[in-house]
């Protein structure tokens, strides 16, 4: 008999602490879970992505949305309170590596009940009537499994479709690119064909699926966190998902080249470098260059303003200062555009 | 003695995999059964462990780098 947790938190980071901690710890060694929660609204990455090269990162951060990194592989997903979030936690088994399907099973079972077809494509995508609803992915550890993924349910797909662009041009080094689907929210596919369902009605759908059939026969009951478990969390393994080391410094090493905006052109004159070459080394700007142009005073002026800089909202801001506070508001976009 | 650290079939239908972080540096020793490094394919992240006890002499394949199956990704002195 496995155990479900309905977590009343709303902060990724800690859910992402929390599913660490249940995955490395290898509590589902002998006994399997499920975590299901929900986040404020938040971009969460893949464990070997680079989010500068994944997201609008500068728009984010201007728009409230945090970015943290996950443990698991996949692409960048959009989390808020109309996406609802699952983690299993089984002990490991061959068949059950890469088998997005088996997981997907109890979504795909209630989904049919409310009279839709779903299918899985590029292994661990779910889509319903050609678009995508729910993403996947997982950690493997020497004795459990992590499988987790998202349900866009009722999501602000404005929003998740400014944040998550295609990959950078402007970003040399790839690592691990997002898959780019075209989604839409399952309450929005429900409502065409007659079900009016919230999250909620859909969450305990779910749960009473995995309660009365389970997963792989296994069914589930609902269990809480001690608070001794919660406290161990928060202490031992919240401060690094909360980490700029952890979210933005574990990026390989990478090129980044920017454009000075069009709106300063005029201010700086022609001979100011239109385009700049950054090397970026844990999320720091080693260096920036005047690409493929000769440097003037001025040029090397501004790339002085931005060695050793850490690539993060605050700091840049910081760095850039000296041009004014109008300058800075343009050059910011620059850098993740 | 050199020992080749291949990039291991976690699945059948696996084929390359992506190196997401070295977790030991060059230089530094490693015991057997030790997680050495992660990696990733179809969007699962694993970690692989040394077979030998020895010293990790040589990494070949970065991180952020990809590889197939069997590519020697590294070497252990042992």
């Amino acid at each position: 008999m496995g155990k479900f947790i309905f977590s009343k938190e709303q902060s990724a980071a800690y859910h992402l602490a929390l599913e660490a901690y249940l995955h490395e710890q290898a509590i589902a060694r002998d006994e399997s879970f499920a975590l299901i929660y929900v986040n404020r609204p938040t971009v969460v990455y893949g464990r070997a992505q680079n989010p500068y090269r994944e997201v609008d990162w500068v728009q984010a951060t201007e728009r409230g949305v945090a970015l943290h990194r996950r443990i698991s592989g996949g692409g960048a997903v959009y989390h808020d309170e109309g996406v609802l979030n699952y983690a299993f936690f089984v002990p490991r088994r061959q068949a059950l590596v890469l088998n997005y399907a088996y997981f997907l099973e109890p979504l795909r079972a209630v989904l049919r009940e409310l009279g839709l077809a779903s299918e899985i494509l590029r292994k661990s995508n779910l889509y319903v009537a050609g678009r995508k609803i729910s993403g996947n992915a997982q950690a493997l550890g020497a004795e459990v499994i992590m499988s987790h993924g998202t349900i866009l349910f009722s999501a602000n797909t404005e929003l998740l479709e400014a944040l998550l662009h295609s990959p950078s041009a402007q970003v040399d080094r790839v690592a691990v690119p997002s898959d780019i689907a075209c989604v839409k929210n399952l309450r929005e596919i429900l409502a065409e064909r007659g079900h009016e369902l919230s999250l909620g009605d859909l969450t305990q759908l779910w749960l009473d699926y995995l309660e009365r059939v389970g997963l792989g026969g296994e069914s589930f009951q609902e269990g809480s966190l001690s608070p001794e478990l919660e406290t161990l969390v928060r202490q031992d393994y919240l401060p690094r998902f909360l980490s700029r080391a952890w979210n933005f410094g574990r990026t390989a090493p990478f090129q980044l080249r920017i454009s000075t905006p069009e709106a300063l052109r005029a201010d700086y004159g022609e001979k100011f470098p239109r385009h700049w070459q950054l090397s970026i080394r844990e999320a720091v700007i080693e260096s920036c260059r005047a690409a493929d142009e000769s440097e003037g005073a001025a040029a090397l002026a501004f790339g002085r303003l931005l060695e050793n800089c850490p690539l993060g909202y605050k700091e840049l801001r910081q760095a850039l200062a000296p041009l004014g506070d109008e300058s800075v508001s343009l050059w910011l976009p620059a850098f993740s555009s | 003695m050199k020992m080749q650290v291949k990039l291991p079939q976690l699945a059948p239908e696996m084929a390359s995999a992506v190196i997401v972080a070295w977790l030991k540096a060059e230089g530094e020793p490693v015991a057997a059964g030790e997680a050495l490094f992660e990696v990733e394919t179809d969007k699962v992240v694993s970690s692989v462990e040394a077979e030998a006890a020895g010293t990790l002499e040589k990494i070949l394949v970065p991180a952020g780098e990809a590889c197939s199956v069997g590519s020697v990704v590294a070497e252990i002195e042992g």
